[in-house]
């Protein structure tokens, strides 16, 4: 998903020769983004429009990346995670330096959510052969998503 | 409380008894092991570096907290005020990560995390529990790569964990680095030129996975070097709540970016602003966005002494009734008590030529003493008893606005009965979506403008100091 339209809902001017510019950002979900700032006199409002929404679609992109992969490193396969601005493969990319620092439960539960999913995905994600997921889930995923299983008997969930 | 030294270029024993046999890291004088309350002297010319993640975690609690102090090494022994410096470094590089945790005062230390190209944070109060620090004349730089950011407070878990930095500076080295503050108190003040290195992040102030609560003040800092095309807070998924309090902006800077929920971030700002202008007080919620107004404005209303003003209100496509955009209150003081008095608020809007919006579009509300016993404050409005009831029209005040607004001139007012003289809050709630309106912040009926009282409002300390400053903004000052 990207935004679809960007437009300058007002360019106020005040005393001082600032103006007060107002933009709407719209996904393509429908979802507004407002952005009210107070600009020098000589800002270029529609390079400045351009520019953030550049930059807003890159927070966007990182808000869901971090948001999923919080979901995952705690909730494993029960994690709900949305690809609405970011592709898989970017989500794969960032689990993968999430695991290089996540916590022994972490790695778990990143280990749990990989195991369950399918092996065209893991091939896909890692560029594996399916000979290298076989083992990757024999020797990984398979005993993490047991310790998953068992920290969410111990603690009730 | 014993007094450590540590001094990187230290040759002697290793026992932190001196300078000569000092510590050559902090971490080995943490690791002697210290106690809580133990101060630690580092040099003016400490400069350790460590290839590999460090993780500095000091015994001090909030109750007993330890002292960092960057002295001159060859001044007294111990070192006295005179001998405070700030130009020790501990220094982490590679793909590596540098944190701090517990609980100390720190002054005069230059923190620098990793120069890898990984999330080589730089961490203060990073473990799973309470942290209370205060750093001063302290420096973090980030050195490394994009995925790099200085985190404040636990990032996985909630911990009553307070940091402040005054006159501390933070140093980036790429636009995508940043401040994650996560369930954390976190206060920067009094800093001049607070942003330093070889790049501005374009948002500095988010959250990060964890997505935790947090409080940021900032009081009398220097953010000029984030400019145009920089945003201030970013658009945090955590409920967080930012005051920008007398500081300097840099122009054309967004303050904040469009929060994602009711209860995600809030932002206000109190005379802080890019230029000589100290009457810019604004707020950045989910259901609309408050400014200063300086040329539609109340022929006769509300000014500093040198620039009339009125408030902005922009509503959001998400304000509505029953969860309206609430602007920032404005404080009066009522001398009445017994009788009932009338408050009204002159207002506009963007809406057709002419036309009114309903007293559930937006309306007043008084919050003041109504009891005689306690002071529990009462509530007088004029908008609808309930959302299941209709809104009646305004009609046209007579006033007249400069700026040329769209919508017809309208007065709101409400009377109640004080039954104690004292402070009266007035807020402006605006319901109906997308929409503009300009309230004349001057309020008409009573009294006159409160310059200085301790609003009671269910906000912390700061907030609530920060608030009143808002309000001073609005109408401390004003005529």
């Amino acid at each position: 998903m990207t935004i679809a339209s960007s437009v300058i809902l007002s360019d106020q001017a005040q005393r001082d020769a600032r103006r007060w510019i107002t933009e709407r950002h719209r996904d393509a979900a429908g979802i507004d983004y407002l952005r009210t700032y107070l600009a020098d006199a000589a800002v270029d409002a529609n390079a400045s429009l351009a520019a953030y929404a550049v930059n807003l679609e890159a927070n966007l992109e990182a808000q869901e990346i971090a948001t999923n992969i919080a979901q995952v490193t705690a909730l494993g396969s029960l994690a709900v995670t949305t690809l609405a601005f970011t592709t898989a493969a970017q989500n794969f990319a960032a689990l993968r330096a999430a695991y290089q620092f996540a916590t022994q439960v972490q790695a778990i539960m990143i280990g749990d959510f990989l195991s369950a999913r399918t092996d065209a995905q893991l091939q896909a994600a890692f560029s594996m052969t399916v000979g290298q997921v076989t083992t990757l889930r024999t020797s990984k995923l398979t005993p993490a998503a047991n310790a998953a299983a068992t920290i969410r008997a111990s603690s009730g969930a | 409380m014993a007094n450590v030294y540590v001094r990187s270029g230290a040759a002697g024993a290793g026992t932190g008894a001196d300078w000569a046999n000092a510590y050559t890291t902090l971490a080995l004088a943490i690791a002697k092991p210290i106690a809580a309350g133990d101060v630690l002297w580092v040099s003016e010319d400490h400069n350790e570096s460590t290839v590999g993640s460090v993780t500095l975690t000091l015994p001090g609690t909030a109750a007993s907290p330890n002292f960092i102090y960057c002295a001159n090494h060859s001044g007294t022994v111990p070192p006295v005020s005179a001998d405070l410096r700030a130009t020790g470094a501990v220094t982490v590089t590679g793909n590596n990560t540098l944190t701090i945790n517990g609980s100390f005062y720190c002054e005069g230390l230059i923190f620098t995390s990793g120069n890898g190209a990984g999330a080589d944070d730089l961490s203060c109060g990073a473990a799973n529990s309470a942290h209370t620090q205060k750093y001063k004349n302290c420096t973090f730089a980030i050195a490394g790569s994009s995925t790099a950011r200085i985190r404040i407070g636990p990032s996985n878990i909630n911990a009553a964990t307070y940091v402040e930095w005054s006159n501390c500076i933070a140093s980036f080295a790429n636009v995508a680095n940043g401040i994650y503050v996560e369930s954390a108190g976190f206060v920067w003040k009094n800093t001049p030129l607070a942003l330093a290195g070889a790049a501005v992040p374009t948002t500095l102030f988010s959250n990060g996975q964890g997505a935790l609560a947090a409080f940021i003040v900032l009081e009398g800092v220097d953010l000029s070097a984030a400019g145009s095309g920089k945003t201030i807070m970013g658009a945090v998924t955590a409920a967080q709540k930012v005051i920008l309090k007398d500081c300097k902006l840099g122009a054309s800077v967004t303050v904040a970016a469009s929060p994602t929920s009711h209860g995600s971030a809030e932002t206000m700002i109190a005379r802080s602003d890019s230029g000589a202008t100290n009457y810019r007080a604004e707020k950045y919620s989910y259901t609309g966005t408050e400014t200063t107004e300086t040329t539609i404005i109340r022929a006769g209303g509300a000014t500093d002494g040198a620039t009339p003003q009125s408030r902005k209100l922009s509503t959001t496509a998400n304000s509505r009734w029953v969860l309206p955009f609430e602007a920032l209150p404005i404080p009066i003081w009522c001398p009445v008590a017994g009788a009932p008095v009338t408050v009204t608020l002159q207002a506009t809007s963007n809406l057709a030529a002419g036309a009114f919006p309903n007293t559930d579009d937006i309306w007043l509300e008084a919050e003041y003493l109504g009891s005689s016993l306690t002071p529990q404050g009462s509530f007088a409005t004029n908008t609808k008893a309930d959302n299941l009831a209709a809104g009646a029209a305004y009609t046209s005040s007579g006033v007249s606005w400069a700026g040329s607004p769209a919508g017809g001139a309208f007065a709101m007012s409400v009377t109640f009965t004080p039954q104690q003289a004292g402070p009266v809050t007035l807020y402006v709630k605006a319901a109906k979506a997308s929409t503009i309106f300009y309230v004349d912040p001057r309020p008409e009926g009573i009294g006159h403008v409160q310059r200085t009282y301790a609003m009671g409002a269910p906000f912390p300390a700061m907030v609530n100091e920060a608030l009143l400053s808002g309000g001073a903004a609005l109408g401390r000052g004003l005529h």
